[in-house]
Protein backbone atom coordinates (compact mmCIF):
# COMPACT_ATOMS: atom_id res chain seq x y z
CA UNK A 1 0.00 0.00 0.00
CA UNK A 2 1.35 3.40 -1.00
CA UNK A 3 2.01 5.40 2.18
CA UNK A 4 -0.71 7.99 2.49
CA UNK A 5 -0.33 11.65 3.34
CA UNK A 6 -1.84 13.03 6.52
CA UNK A 7 -3.54 16.24 5.34
CA UNK A 8 -3.54 19.39 7.42
CA UNK A 9 -6.08 22.22 7.37
CA UNK A 10 -3.98 23.90 4.69
CA UNK A 11 -3.69 20.84 2.44
CA UNK A 12 -6.95 18.94 2.95
CA UNK A 13 -8.62 20.47 -0.12
CA UNK A 14 -5.67 19.44 -2.27
CA UNK A 15 -5.97 15.84 -1.17
CA UNK A 16 -9.76 15.82 -1.37
CA UNK A 17 -9.44 17.02 -4.97
CA UNK A 18 -6.83 14.38 -5.76
CA UNK A 19 -9.20 11.70 -4.48
CA UNK A 20 -11.78 12.82 -7.07
CA UNK A 21 -9.20 13.02 -9.87
CA UNK A 22 -8.33 16.69 -9.82
CA UNK A 23 -4.94 18.36 -9.41
CA UNK A 24 -5.22 21.66 -7.53
CA UNK A 25 -2.65 24.42 -7.29
CA UNK A 26 -2.70 27.43 -5.05
CA UNK A 27 -2.78 30.72 -6.90
CA UNK A 28 -1.85 34.03 -5.29
CA UNK A 29 -4.44 36.76 -5.85
CA UNK A 30 -1.79 39.45 -5.31
CA UNK A 31 1.17 38.42 -7.47
CA UNK A 32 -0.64 35.88 -9.61
CA UNK A 33 1.90 33.11 -9.06
CA UNK A 34 1.01 29.47 -8.60
CA UNK A 35 2.66 27.22 -6.07
CA UNK A 36 3.04 23.60 -5.09
CA UNK A 37 2.92 22.34 -2.35
CA UNK A 38 0.03 24.25 -0.70
CA UNK A 39 1.09 26.66 2.05
CA UNK A 40 -0.31 29.23 4.45
CA UNK A 41 1.10 32.02 2.31
CA UNK A 42 2.49 32.73 -1.13
CA UNK A 43 6.17 31.85 -0.91
CA UNK A 44 6.92 34.37 -3.67
CA UNK A 45 5.29 37.56 -2.33
CA UNK A 46 4.18 36.61 1.18
CA UNK A 47 0.50 37.26 0.62
CA UNK A 48 -1.98 35.08 2.47
CA UNK A 49 -4.62 35.70 -0.21
CA UNK A 50 -4.57 32.38 -2.01
CA UNK A 51 -7.20 30.67 -4.11
CA UNK A 52 -7.33 27.20 -5.60
CA UNK A 53 -7.14 26.60 -9.34
CA UNK A 54 -7.46 23.36 -11.20
CA UNK A 55 -4.27 22.55 -13.06
CA UNK A 56 -4.30 21.31 -16.62
CA UNK A 57 -2.34 18.35 -15.29
CA UNK A 58 0.00 18.60 -18.27
CA UNK A 59 3.69 19.22 -18.15
CA UNK A 60 7.06 17.75 -18.96
CA UNK A 61 9.72 15.70 -17.23
CA UNK A 62 12.51 17.96 -15.93
CA UNK A 63 14.57 15.02 -14.69
CA UNK A 64 13.93 11.60 -13.21
CA UNK A 65 15.42 8.53 -11.62
CA UNK A 66 14.46 4.88 -11.75
CA UNK A 67 14.40 3.34 -8.28
CA UNK A 68 15.66 -0.25 -8.31
CA UNK A 69 15.56 -0.41 -4.53
CA UNK A 70 12.25 0.33 -2.85
CA UNK A 71 12.09 3.33 -0.52
CA UNK A 72 10.13 1.16 1.92
CA UNK A 73 8.36 -2.17 1.99
CA UNK A 74 5.34 -0.42 0.49
CA UNK A 75 7.20 -0.15 -2.82
CA UNK A 76 8.82 -3.59 -2.84
CA UNK A 77 6.33 -4.95 -5.37
CA UNK A 78 6.61 -2.08 -7.84
CA UNK A 79 10.38 -1.80 -8.45
CA UNK A 80 11.69 -0.58 -10.77
CA UNK A 81 9.61 2.61 -10.66
CA UNK A 82 10.14 6.15 -11.84
CA UNK A 83 10.36 9.21 -9.59
CA UNK A 84 10.43 12.42 -11.59
CA UNK A 85 10.38 16.15 -11.20
CA UNK A 86 7.57 17.34 -13.45
CA UNK A 87 7.34 20.94 -14.64
CA UNK A 88 3.65 21.70 -15.02
CA UNK A 89 2.57 24.04 -17.78
CA UNK A 90 1.42 26.40 -15.00
CA UNK A 91 5.07 26.91 -14.09
CA UNK A 92 5.35 24.85 -10.93
CA UNK A 93 7.54 21.82 -10.31
CA UNK A 94 6.50 18.79 -8.31
CA UNK A 95 7.74 15.32 -7.55
CA UNK A 96 5.67 12.42 -8.77
CA UNK A 97 5.79 8.98 -10.33
CA UNK A 98 5.62 8.35 -14.06
CA UNK A 99 3.35 5.35 -14.46
CA UNK A 100 1.99 3.18 -17.29
CA UNK A 101 5.25 3.38 -19.17
CA UNK A 102 8.28 1.14 -19.52
CA UNK A 103 10.95 2.68 -17.31
CA UNK A 104 13.34 2.55 -20.26
CA UNK A 105 11.04 4.78 -22.29
CA UNK A 106 11.01 7.76 -19.89
CA UNK A 107 13.01 10.74 -21.08
CA UNK A 108 13.85 14.24 -19.97
CA UNK A 109 11.49 16.59 -21.79
CA UNK A 110 8.81 13.92 -22.22
CA UNK A 111 5.28 15.36 -22.20
CA UNK A 112 3.16 13.91 -19.42
CA UNK A 113 -0.36 14.28 -18.04
CA UNK A 114 -1.83 13.68 -14.62
CA UNK A 115 -3.47 10.40 -13.72
CA UNK A 116 -4.99 9.56 -10.40
CA UNK A 117 -5.52 5.87 -9.95
CA UNK A 118 -2.80 4.87 -7.53
CA UNK A 119 -0.90 1.67 -8.05
CA UNK A 120 -2.87 -0.20 -5.42
CA UNK A 121 -6.19 1.53 -5.68
CA UNK A 122 -5.82 3.27 -2.35
CA UNK A 123 -4.20 6.45 -1.11
CA UNK A 124 -4.76 8.18 -4.44
CA UNK A 125 -2.02 10.67 -5.24
CA UNK A 126 -1.43 12.64 -8.43
CA UNK A 127 0.81 10.66 -10.77
CA UNK A 128 1.73 11.21 -14.40
CA UNK A 129 1.70 9.17 -17.59
CA UNK A 130 2.93 9.94 -21.09
CA UNK A 131 0.56 12.23 -22.97
CA UNK A 132 -1.65 10.33 -25.37
CA UNK A 133 -0.94 12.90 -28.10
CA UNK A 134 1.52 15.72 -28.53
CA UNK A 135 0.16 18.83 -26.89
CA UNK B 1 42.83 28.91 13.77
CA UNK B 2 42.13 25.22 13.92
CA UNK B 3 44.32 24.35 16.90
CA UNK B 4 43.63 20.64 17.21
CA UNK B 5 41.78 17.72 15.66
CA UNK B 6 40.75 14.26 16.85
CA UNK B 7 38.72 11.25 15.85
CA UNK B 8 37.30 8.43 17.95
CA UNK B 9 38.21 4.80 17.42
CA UNK B 10 36.18 2.81 14.94
CA UNK B 11 33.55 0.94 16.86
CA UNK B 12 33.63 -2.67 17.88
CA UNK B 13 30.84 -4.49 19.66
CA UNK B 14 28.95 -3.28 21.52
CA UNK B 15 28.71 -0.06 19.54
CA UNK B 16 29.61 3.28 21.12
CA UNK B 17 26.87 5.84 21.73
CA UNK B 18 26.79 9.16 19.91
CA UNK B 19 28.03 11.14 22.89
CA UNK B 20 30.86 8.66 23.44
CA UNK B 21 31.99 9.16 19.84
CA UNK B 22 31.79 12.94 20.22
CA UNK B 23 33.59 12.86 23.55
CA UNK B 24 36.45 10.62 22.42
CA UNK B 25 37.05 12.84 19.41
CA UNK B 26 36.83 15.92 21.64
CA UNK B 27 39.32 14.62 24.20
CA UNK B 28 41.79 13.87 21.42
CA UNK B 29 41.28 17.24 19.73
CA UNK B 30 41.78 19.08 23.04
CA UNK B 31 44.99 17.14 23.69
CA UNK B 32 46.13 17.67 20.09
CA UNK B 33 45.74 21.42 20.65
CA UNK B 34 47.79 21.27 23.84
CA UNK B 35 44.82 22.51 25.85
CA UNK B 36 42.85 21.25 28.81
CA UNK B 37 39.11 20.81 28.90
CA UNK B 38 38.83 23.60 31.45
CA UNK B 39 39.83 26.02 28.70
CA UNK B 40 36.94 25.00 26.40
CA UNK B 41 34.18 27.56 26.77
CA UNK B 42 32.22 27.06 23.54
CA UNK B 43 30.56 23.85 22.33
CA UNK B 44 29.33 23.37 18.77
CA UNK B 45 28.07 19.85 18.27
CA UNK B 46 25.76 17.82 16.08
CA UNK B 47 24.67 14.23 15.65
CA UNK B 48 22.23 12.73 13.20
CA UNK B 49 19.39 13.32 15.54
CA UNK B 50 19.12 10.70 18.23
CA UNK B 51 20.08 13.26 20.84
CA UNK B 52 17.58 16.01 21.48
CA UNK B 53 20.01 18.47 23.10
CA UNK B 54 23.45 17.36 21.99
CA UNK B 55 25.29 20.45 23.27
CA UNK B 56 23.96 20.04 26.77
CA UNK B 57 24.65 16.31 26.81
CA UNK B 58 28.23 16.59 25.53
CA UNK B 59 28.92 19.36 28.04
CA UNK B 60 27.66 17.21 30.89
CA UNK B 61 29.58 14.18 29.63
CA UNK B 62 32.89 16.05 29.41
CA UNK B 63 32.30 18.17 32.51
CA UNK B 64 32.28 21.48 30.63
CA UNK B 65 30.58 24.74 31.55
CA UNK B 66 30.49 26.44 28.14
CA UNK B 67 29.53 30.07 27.76
CA UNK B 68 27.97 29.39 24.35
CA UNK B 69 26.37 26.38 22.65
CA UNK B 70 25.28 25.79 19.06
CA UNK B 71 23.76 22.78 17.31
CA UNK B 72 22.68 24.42 14.07
CA UNK B 73 21.46 21.80 11.62
CA UNK B 74 22.08 22.39 7.93
CA UNK B 75 22.67 18.80 6.86
CA UNK B 76 26.11 17.97 5.53
CA UNK B 77 27.36 21.53 5.92
CA UNK B 78 26.62 21.58 9.66
CA UNK B 79 30.19 20.99 10.83
CA UNK B 80 31.58 23.74 8.59
CA UNK B 81 28.78 26.08 9.63
CA UNK B 82 29.68 25.34 13.26
CA UNK B 83 33.28 26.39 12.55
CA UNK B 84 32.01 29.61 10.95
CA UNK B 85 29.72 30.21 13.94
CA UNK B 86 32.60 29.46 16.32
CA UNK B 87 34.76 32.06 14.56
CA UNK B 88 31.95 34.60 14.92
CA UNK B 89 31.43 33.72 18.58
CA UNK B 90 35.14 34.17 19.29
CA UNK B 91 35.10 37.48 17.43
CA UNK B 92 32.06 38.58 19.46
CA UNK B 93 33.67 37.62 22.76
CA UNK B 94 31.19 34.83 23.46
CA UNK B 95 33.95 32.24 23.84
CA UNK B 96 37.70 31.83 23.44
CA UNK B 97 38.17 28.12 22.79
CA UNK B 98 35.47 26.42 20.76
CA UNK B 99 35.02 22.68 20.57
CA UNK B 100 33.38 21.61 17.29
CA UNK B 101 32.28 17.99 17.51
CA UNK B 102 30.26 15.44 15.64
CA UNK B 103 29.22 11.89 16.34
CA UNK B 104 26.66 9.56 14.88
CA UNK B 105 25.55 5.98 15.34
CA UNK B 106 23.40 5.94 12.22
CA UNK B 107 24.63 2.50 11.20
CA UNK B 108 24.45 0.60 14.47
CA UNK B 109 21.22 2.25 15.55
CA UNK B 110 19.70 1.71 12.09
CA UNK B 111 18.24 5.19 11.92
CA UNK B 112 18.78 5.35 8.21
CA UNK B 113 17.93 3.00 5.38
CA UNK B 114 18.10 3.33 1.61
CA UNK B 115 14.77 5.16 1.67
CA UNK B 116 15.98 7.82 4.08
CA UNK B 117 14.68 8.97 7.41
CA UNK B 118 11.16 8.58 8.69
CA UNK B 119 9.11 11.71 8.00
CA UNK B 120 6.01 12.86 9.83
CA UNK B 121 3.09 12.05 7.47
CA UNK B 122 1.69 15.59 7.88
CA UNK B 123 5.00 17.35 7.09
CA UNK B 124 5.60 18.68 3.58
CA UNK B 125 7.87 15.72 2.81
CA UNK B 126 5.46 13.30 4.45
CA UNK B 127 2.63 14.51 2.24
CA UNK B 128 4.33 15.34 -1.04
CA UNK B 129 7.43 13.15 -1.22
CA UNK B 130 7.05 9.98 0.85
CA UNK B 131 3.92 8.79 -1.03
CA UNK B 132 6.03 8.58 -4.20
CA UNK B 133 8.68 6.20 -2.91
CA UNK B 134 11.47 8.65 -3.50
CA UNK B 135 14.79 7.50 -2.07
CA UNK B 136 15.75 10.45 0.11
CA UNK B 137 18.31 11.87 -0.55
CA UNK B 138 19.70 9.37 -3.09
CA UNK B 139 16.93 10.26 -5.53
CA UNK B 140 17.89 13.94 -5.59
CA UNK B 141 21.44 13.24 -6.64
CA UNK B 142 20.34 10.53 -9.06
CA UNK B 143 18.06 13.09 -10.73
CA UNK B 144 20.95 15.58 -10.84
CA UNK B 145 23.21 12.97 -12.43
CA UNK B 146 20.50 12.09 -14.94
CA UNK B 147 20.15 15.71 -16.00
CA UNK B 148 23.93 16.14 -16.14
CA UNK B 149 24.23 13.15 -18.46
CA UNK B 150 21.40 14.55 -20.57
CA UNK B 151 22.91 18.04 -20.95
CA UNK B 152 26.58 17.15 -21.28
CA UNK B 153 26.63 13.69 -22.82
CA UNK B 154 28.39 12.09 -19.88
CA UNK B 155 27.78 8.56 -18.67
CA UNK B 156 28.60 5.91 -16.10
CA UNK B 157 32.32 5.88 -16.92
CA UNK B 158 32.47 9.54 -15.86
CA UNK B 159 30.87 8.89 -12.48
CA UNK B 160 33.19 5.91 -12.08
CA UNK B 161 36.29 8.12 -12.18
CA UNK B 162 35.25 9.82 -8.94
CA UNK B 163 34.93 6.65 -6.90
CA UNK B 164 37.96 4.98 -8.50
CA UNK B 165 40.01 8.01 -7.41
CA UNK B 166 38.51 7.89 -3.91
CA UNK B 167 39.38 4.20 -3.54
CA UNK B 168 42.97 4.87 -4.59
CA UNK B 169 43.29 7.44 -1.81
CA UNK B 170 41.58 5.13 0.66
CA UNK B 171 44.11 2.41 -0.13
CA UNK B 172 46.74 4.77 1.32
CA UNK B 173 44.68 5.56 4.44
CA UNK B 174 44.90 2.85 7.13
CA UNK B 175 41.73 4.19 8.79
CA UNK B 176 39.65 4.03 5.61
CA UNK B 177 36.82 1.54 5.75
CA UNK B 178 36.69 0.64 2.03
CA UNK B 179 40.26 0.23 0.88
CA UNK B 180 39.99 -2.35 -1.90
CA UNK B 181 40.68 -0.91 -5.36
CA UNK B 182 37.85 -0.47 -7.83
CA UNK B 183 38.16 -0.93 -11.59
CA UNK B 184 35.81 0.43 -14.24
CA UNK B 185 34.59 -3.14 -14.77
CA UNK B 186 33.94 -3.46 -11.05
CA UNK B 187 32.08 -0.17 -11.08
CA UNK B 188 29.88 -1.21 -14.00
CA UNK B 189 29.08 -4.48 -12.22
CA UNK B 190 27.84 -2.57 -9.17
CA UNK B 191 24.06 -2.92 -8.86
CA UNK B 192 21.84 -0.01 -9.81
CA UNK B 193 20.11 1.62 -6.83
CA UNK B 194 18.52 4.77 -8.24
CA UNK B 195 19.41 4.98 -11.91
CA UNK B 196 21.92 6.35 -12.89
CA UNK B 197 23.45 5.93 -9.41
CA UNK B 198 24.80 2.50 -8.54
CA UNK B 199 25.81 1.11 -5.20
CA UNK B 200 29.39 2.24 -5.94
CA UNK B 201 28.26 5.85 -6.47
CA UNK B 202 26.85 6.06 -2.96
CA UNK B 203 28.76 6.78 0.24
CA UNK B 204 29.33 4.35 3.06
CA UNK B 205 26.85 4.29 5.93
CA UNK B 206 28.92 4.08 9.11
CA UNK B 207 29.08 5.17 12.71
CA UNK B 208 31.81 7.63 13.59
CA UNK B 209 32.67 11.12 14.65
CA UNK B 210 35.31 13.74 14.95
CA UNK B 211 36.18 16.97 16.67
CA UNK B 212 38.32 20.04 16.27
CA UNK B 213 39.28 23.08 18.30
CA UNK B 214 38.77 26.60 16.94
CA UNK B 215 40.57 29.39 18.77
CA UNK B 216 42.49 32.58 18.10
CA UNK B 217 45.62 30.44 18.12
CA UNK B 218 48.94 31.08 19.75
CA UNK B 219 47.73 29.41 22.95
CA UNK B 220 48.55 25.82 22.27
CA UNK B 221 52.29 25.90 22.66
CA UNK B 222 52.50 24.37 19.20
CA UNK B 223 51.88 27.31 16.91
CA UNK B 224 53.43 25.60 13.90
CA UNK B 225 50.77 22.90 14.11
CA UNK B 226 47.93 25.42 14.05
CA UNK B 227 46.09 25.75 10.79
CA UNK B 228 44.83 29.10 9.66
CA UNK B 229 41.21 29.53 8.57
CA UNK B 230 41.95 31.83 5.67
CA UNK B 231 38.47 32.29 4.29
CA UNK B 232 34.90 31.18 4.83
CA UNK B 233 31.62 31.33 3.00
CA UNK B 234 28.19 29.86 3.49
CA UNK B 235 24.83 30.13 1.81
CA UNK B 236 21.33 28.85 2.51
CA UNK B 237 19.42 28.52 -0.72
CA UNK B 238 15.82 29.03 0.36
CA UNK B 239 14.70 25.50 -0.48
CA UNK B 240 14.53 22.44 1.72
CA UNK B 241 14.47 19.67 -0.82
CA UNK B 242 15.30 19.54 -4.45
CA UNK B 243 11.94 20.29 -6.08
CA UNK B 244 12.32 23.83 -4.79
CA UNK B 245 15.55 24.48 -6.70
CA UNK B 246 15.28 25.94 -10.22
CA UNK B 247 18.44 24.30 -11.58
CA UNK B 248 19.23 20.88 -10.12
CA UNK B 249 22.86 21.26 -11.27
CA UNK B 250 23.35 24.44 -9.19
CA UNK B 251 25.04 23.30 -5.98
CA UNK B 252 25.29 26.65 -4.20
CA UNK B 253 29.08 26.32 -4.04
CA UNK B 254 29.54 29.19 -6.48
CA UNK B 255 28.36 31.67 -3.85
CA UNK B 256 29.94 30.06 -0.80
CA UNK B 257 33.33 29.48 -2.44
CA UNK B 258 33.42 32.96 -3.98
CA UNK B 259 33.16 34.49 -0.52
CA UNK B 260 35.76 32.10 0.92
CA UNK B 261 38.31 32.76 -1.85
CA UNK B 262 37.79 36.51 -1.54
CA UNK B 263 38.43 36.47 2.20
CA UNK B 264 41.44 34.18 1.70
CA UNK B 265 42.83 36.35 -1.08
CA UNK B 266 43.32 33.26 -3.24
CA UNK B 267 42.11 32.12 -6.63
CA UNK B 268 40.81 28.55 -6.68
CA UNK B 269 43.54 27.32 -9.03
CA UNK B 270 46.17 28.48 -6.53
CA UNK B 271 44.91 26.07 -3.86
CA UNK B 272 46.88 22.85 -3.41
CA UNK B 273 44.20 20.30 -2.58
CA UNK B 274 40.45 19.90 -2.49
CA UNK B 275 38.20 18.22 0.05
CA UNK B 276 34.72 18.13 -1.51
CA UNK B 277 31.72 16.45 0.06
CA UNK B 278 31.15 13.22 -1.85
CA UNK B 279 28.09 11.47 -0.52
CA UNK B 280 27.45 10.64 -4.19
CA UNK B 281 29.85 10.69 -7.14
CA UNK B 282 27.91 13.46 -8.86
CA UNK B 283 28.49 15.85 -5.94
CA UNK B 284 32.20 16.61 -6.43
CA UNK B 285 31.73 16.66 -10.22
CA UNK B 286 29.25 19.50 -9.87
CA UNK B 287 31.24 20.86 -6.95
CA UNK B 288 34.43 21.53 -8.88
CA UNK B 289 32.41 23.37 -11.51
CA UNK B 290 30.73 25.69 -9.03
CA UNK B 291 33.97 26.11 -7.07
CA UNK B 292 35.48 27.69 -10.15
CA UNK B 293 37.95 24.89 -10.87
CA UNK B 294 36.50 24.28 -14.32
CA UNK B 295 33.60 25.39 -16.49
CA UNK B 296 30.04 24.09 -16.19
CA UNK B 297 29.89 20.74 -17.92
CA UNK B 298 33.61 20.05 -17.48
CA UNK B 299 33.43 18.61 -13.97
CA UNK B 300 33.51 15.03 -15.20
CA UNK B 301 36.68 15.74 -17.19
CA UNK B 302 38.24 17.20 -14.03
CA UNK B 303 38.21 13.70 -12.52
CA UNK B 304 39.26 11.87 -15.69
CA UNK B 305 42.54 10.05 -16.11
CA UNK B 306 43.51 10.04 -12.45
CA UNK B 307 43.92 13.83 -12.20
CA UNK B 308 42.38 13.81 -8.71
CA UNK B 309 43.97 10.53 -7.56
CA UNK B 310 47.31 10.03 -5.76
CA UNK B 311 50.07 11.59 -7.85
CA UNK B 312 47.57 13.59 -9.93
CA UNK B 313 47.72 17.33 -10.42
CA UNK B 314 44.44 18.01 -8.56
CA UNK B 315 44.49 15.92 -5.38
CA UNK B 316 40.91 15.60 -4.18
CA UNK B 317 39.35 13.84 -1.21
CA UNK B 318 42.68 12.51 -0.02
CA UNK B 319 41.21 10.54 2.91
CA UNK B 320 39.10 8.45 0.54
CA UNK B 321 36.10 10.71 1.20
CA UNK B 322 32.60 9.67 2.06
CA UNK B 323 32.77 7.12 -0.74
CA UNK B 324 35.63 5.14 0.80
CA UNK B 325 36.84 6.56 4.15
CA UNK B 326 33.66 6.65 6.23
CA UNK B 327 30.31 8.42 6.25
CA UNK B 328 28.50 8.69 9.56
CA UNK B 329 25.72 10.96 8.25
CA UNK B 330 27.67 14.20 8.00
CA UNK B 331 31.12 14.22 6.42
CA UNK B 332 32.06 17.88 6.87
CA UNK B 333 34.14 17.31 9.98
CA UNK B 334 36.26 14.78 8.06
CA UNK B 335 36.86 17.22 5.19
CA UNK B 336 38.37 19.59 7.74
CA UNK B 337 40.33 17.00 9.74
CA UNK B 338 41.90 15.57 6.59
CA UNK B 339 42.85 19.04 5.35
CA UNK B 340 44.51 19.74 8.70
CA UNK B 341 46.52 16.50 8.54
CA UNK B 342 47.63 17.31 4.99
CA UNK B 343 48.60 20.90 5.79
CA UNK B 344 50.58 19.75 8.83
CA UNK B 345 52.39 17.23 6.64
CA UNK B 346 51.30 14.31 8.82
CA UNK B 347 49.18 12.38 6.31
CA UNK B 348 51.67 9.55 5.90
CA UNK B 349 51.50 7.54 2.65
CA UNK B 350 48.79 9.78 1.24
CA UNK B 351 50.61 13.05 2.00
CA UNK B 352 50.40 15.61 -0.81
CA UNK B 353 53.94 16.98 -0.94
CA UNK B 354 54.22 20.64 -0.16
CA UNK B 355 50.52 21.18 0.50
CA UNK B 356 50.19 24.69 1.93
CA UNK B 357 46.54 25.51 1.22
CA UNK B 358 43.33 23.47 1.03
CA UNK B 359 39.71 24.16 0.31
CA UNK B 360 36.92 22.26 2.04
CA UNK B 361 33.54 22.35 0.32
CA UNK B 362 30.44 20.93 1.95
CA UNK B 363 26.86 20.55 0.77
CA UNK B 364 23.80 20.19 2.99
CA UNK B 365 20.27 19.01 2.42
CA UNK B 366 19.75 18.69 -1.32
CA UNK B 367 21.92 21.55 -2.55
CA UNK B 368 19.99 23.47 0.15
CA UNK B 369 23.05 24.73 1.99
CA UNK B 370 26.66 25.18 0.88
CA UNK B 371 29.70 26.06 2.98
CA UNK B 372 33.34 26.60 2.05
CA UNK B 373 36.45 26.97 4.19
CA UNK B 374 39.90 27.76 2.84
CA UNK B 375 42.64 26.55 5.18
CA UNK B 376 46.35 27.24 5.12
CA UNK B 377 49.58 26.53 6.95
CA UNK B 378 50.21 29.04 9.69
Amino acid sequence: MRPGPKPTGVTEQYWAAAARGELLLQQCTVCGGSQHYPRLLCSACGSGELTWRTATGRGEVYTYTVAYRPASDAFADVVPYVCALVDLDEGVRLLSNIVRVDVEDVNIGMRVEATFDGANGDNVVPCFQPCATTQ
Amino acid sequence: MIAGVGEPDWGGEPAASEVELQAQGAVRAIADAGLTKEEVDGVFVQSTGLERMPGLLLSEYLGLQPRTLDSTTTGGTSNLVHVIHAMAAIEAGQCDVALVAYGSTQRSSRTRGVGGWTESPSSPLGQFVVPYGYLNPIGAYAMAARRYHHLYGTGPEDLAEVVISARRWAALNPRALRREPLSLEGYLASPMVSDPLRRADICLVTDGGGALIVSRGGRSGAVSREIQIMGDGQVARGHYWVAGLDDILDTGAAASSRDAYKRAGLHPEEIDLYQIYDAFTIMPILGVEDMGLCAKGEGAAFFAGGRTAPGGQAPTNTSGGGLAYCHPGMFGIFLLIEAVHQLRGEAGPRQVEGAATAVCQAFGGQWSSAATLVLGRN
